[in-house]
């Protein structure tokens, strides 16, 4: 761990946006919306971590406040090591924002909302040059013409506009001008899930070579478990505004420690037509993030706590305590005695449920 | 066992400014009752449009059903074409919505923001004078607690702007089963839920068939969809099957080229941590297919023979597969 240290790129400490919900003429604040509560994590040189949960778990909103492209609450803390200065990103100056934006870069998630129709796809991978007066004529030219064929486009293809191209080539466009500075962070929000299969195979291939060649760290968020497990380092497993699971991904993946990744690892569907059988059900929907359930946040879908009724799941909210390692983490009260089940390497395959406790 | 809809040959086709689209060009397939088939392929394959020549819902002018029959048989075994029926009359309007009904793809858009969820339920049974008003809207409570949702007394005077996407989702299939349909068609009902959600979407959609015995036709392009659910698959090209059979025969020995390239894309199919093998290139456009095979474009094992259209290779459990590799079992 300790050389590992040197190398971290970026320290998330407790991480919260909350935002106010509004109601009535006056528009009176009556409650807050957690949506990301107390987030901890580290990202390290070169790696991807991937952060996984359902829609309005917080994760896309933790992707923007990395980003500072929404405001933190106060006492948040990013720090962000630009070469070898160490910055945190909650008190940097307009101007020393400005700077770091050089340094990491968001792909988003629809290739057709984000991309400006009116502009050829030249102007949209020279923008980011252009802002930051990196460089200028002929010289950028050739740069965007580099990019575009860094992400396997036509280096032609300058002249044309967004609406000529498929979304698989849109998401390289994206890829590209997200390249475009040099970053060594790339925020990839949900960046394969509106392509088709095959594609989608295309461009996770190109995220992963353009890792390797640039050295790139990724934070990952997809719903998508396949796709994560595919590419990720790391996991962390979020609900309801918070970090529930966090550890190497195939120990997350073969031996998960909260409830609630086991139940999120049983959904996934394998092409195996075998393995469709055993499957833990998750009941219900998530809970709104205005009324969060008190104690552990998962605990009225928990299905270990049905059976049990512990005390301390309504009581206590669980702390990210360290499991089978320093690395995996994980928030339950319970973690140590669960013995729950991980996902199979081909897909899912969840046989014989050991449900209830070791002790 | 007689089918309880038998898709022949249907060709359905946009006739726009640009050129001819054949969105679905030669389609054969049949449902059987209690049984479910999956459709499967990617985008602009015209797993979609199938569906909505089944429903009468081509949309006009430019769209046509140019060629081919839609046998459906009745509960009293009377078998109609459908493509002869007018799409706006009323014997088409006596089958759609009570006996072959659809799920739409994206459930929030697809109901009306402006009448209660459980007025969208009542609708079908008052329209096709199942029911009274005062009935239908009983049935609609029941319809909801079918299909899951709690509180379902107060939830049908919800908007769908107040229900998440699962619940829609769920308020979508609740309408769909009103009238006790005999042929269930879903077109990606899951793909804009959560995979916890979807599961429990998949396991109800099952359980209803069964218990109904309903003809279910799930169209989806996600292959784990369709091991959970099929019996039955159609894979779709470009507008063509290229293969169909027997669920655990598609996803265990695919013959297609097409088809194994898209159960090799799948990044938790892989084995360790090896680079996907994605099939090159993007779908050709509609308007300009190739010339025989329409996968031949991008196909790792294309040969000479592939600018002609192949026939049909026949495997044991009617698993088939339309490539020219199998020429010896044609």
């Amino acid at each position: 761990m300790d050389n590992k240290e040197e190398k971290v790129l970026l320290e998330v400490g407790n991480l919260r946006k909350y935002f106010p919900v509004k109601h009535g003429v006056f528009r009176r604040t009556e409650g807050w919306l957690k949506a990301v509560d107390g987030v901890d994590f580290r990202l390290y040189g070169g790696e991807t971590l991937g952060l996984v949960g359902e829609s309005g778990c917080g994760k896309s909103t933790t992707g923007r406040l990395i980003l500072r492209l929404t405001k933190p609450e106060p006492d948040s803390r990013i720090l962000f090591r630009d070469n070898d200065k160490v910055v945190d990103m909650t008190k940097a100056t307009p101007q020393e924002l400005k700077h770091l934006r050089t340094r990491m870069q968001i792909i988003f998630q629809d290739p057709y909302a984000s991309l400006n129709p009116w502009m050829k796809v030249g102007e949209i991978v020279a923008e980011p040059l252009v802002i930051h007066k990196v460089m200028a004529g002929k010289e950028l030219a050739m740069k965007v013409d580099a990019l575009l064929e860094m992400v396997g486009l036509d280096a032609s293809y300058t002249k044309r506009y967004p609406h000529e191209f498929s979304g698989g080539q849109r998401q390289r466009i994206g890829i590209a001008r997200a390249l475009a500075l040099n970053p060594t962070l790339v925020v990839c929000d949900e960046p394969v899930s509106s392509l088709d299969v095959s594609v989608q195979a295309q461009v996770i291939n190109l995220l992963v070579d353009l890792q390797q060649s640039l050295h790139l760290s990724y934070l990952f968020i997809a719903h998508d478990l396949g796709v994560v497990r595919y590419i990720s380092t790391r996991v962390a497993v979020m609900y309801l505004g918070r970090i529930v699971e966090t550890g190497p991904t195939e120990e997350v993946f073969h031996s998960p420690a909260h409830p609630y990744t086991e139940a999120l690892l049983s959904s996934m569907l394998s092409a195996d037509p075998d393995s469709s059988q055993k499957r833990l059900q998750l009941e219900g929907d998530v809970p709104s993030p205005i009324n969060v359930p008190p104690g552990c946040p998962f605990h009225p879908r928990c299905r270990y706590y049905q059976q049990n009724k512990w005390p301390e799941c309504v009581r206590d909210v669980p702390a990210l305590a360290p499991i089978h390692s320093d690395t995996h983490r994980a928030a339950c009260h319970f973690a140590r005695t669960l013995n729950l089940c991980g996902a199979e390497a081909e897909g899912m395959v969840n046989v014989g449920v050991k449900n209830g406790l070791n002790t | 066992m007689e089918h309880l809809l038998e898709v022949d040959q249907l060709k359905t086709y946009y006739f726009t400014d640009r050129g001819v689209v054949k969105a679905v060009d030669g389609v054969s397939f049949s449902v059987e009752q209690g049984a479910c088939i999956g459709i499967v392929g990617e985008s602009g394959c015209g797993k979609s449009q199938t569906a909505l020549s089944i429903m009468g819902l081509v949309s006009k002018p430019q769209g046509r059903i140019v060629g081919g029959k839609i046998l459906y048989r009745d509960k009293n075994t009377r078998v109609t074409d459908l493509t002869t029926l007018a799409p706006n009359g009323d014997d088409y309007r006596s089958i759609r919505g009570k006996e072959i009904a659809m799920i739409f793809q994206e459930p929030m858009s697809s109901l009306s923001p402006v009448y209660t969820i459980g007025d969208q339920i009542a609708e079908a049974m008052t329209e096709h004078h199942l029911l009274s008003k005062k009935e239908a809207a009983h049935r609609a409570v029941e319809l909801l607690k079918t299909v899951g949702i709690p509180a379902a007394e107060e939830r049908i005077h919800d908007y769908p702007h107040q229900l998440s996407g699962g619940m829609c989702q769920r308020a979508m299939i609740a309408m769909a089963l009103s009238c006790e349909p005999r042929l269930l068609i879903a077109d990606e009902p899951t793909t804009a839920l959560d995979v916890t959600i979807q599961l429990q979407i998949l396991r109800l959609l099952k359980e209803l068939q069964k218990r109904l015995s309903m003809g279910l036709m799930m169209i989806t392009h996600d292959l784990g969809v369709i091991a959970e659910i099929a019996d039955y698959v159609i894979v779709m090209y470009l507008g063509k099957v290229v293969e169909k059979g027997p669920v655990r025969k598609i996803l265990r020995e695919p013959k297609h080229p097409y088809t194994q390239g898209l159960l090799q894309s799948r990044p938790n199919n892989t084995a360790g941590k090896a680079r996907l093998n994605p099939i090159k290139g993007v779908v050709p456009s509609a308007i300009n297919p190739p010339a025989g095979c329409p996968f031949s474009t991008r196909c790792p094992r294309v040969f000479d023979k592939c600018s002609v259209l192949p026939p049909f290779a026949h495997w044991e459990e009617g698993q088939e597969a339309a490539c020219w590799l199998y020429e010896n079992l044609m």
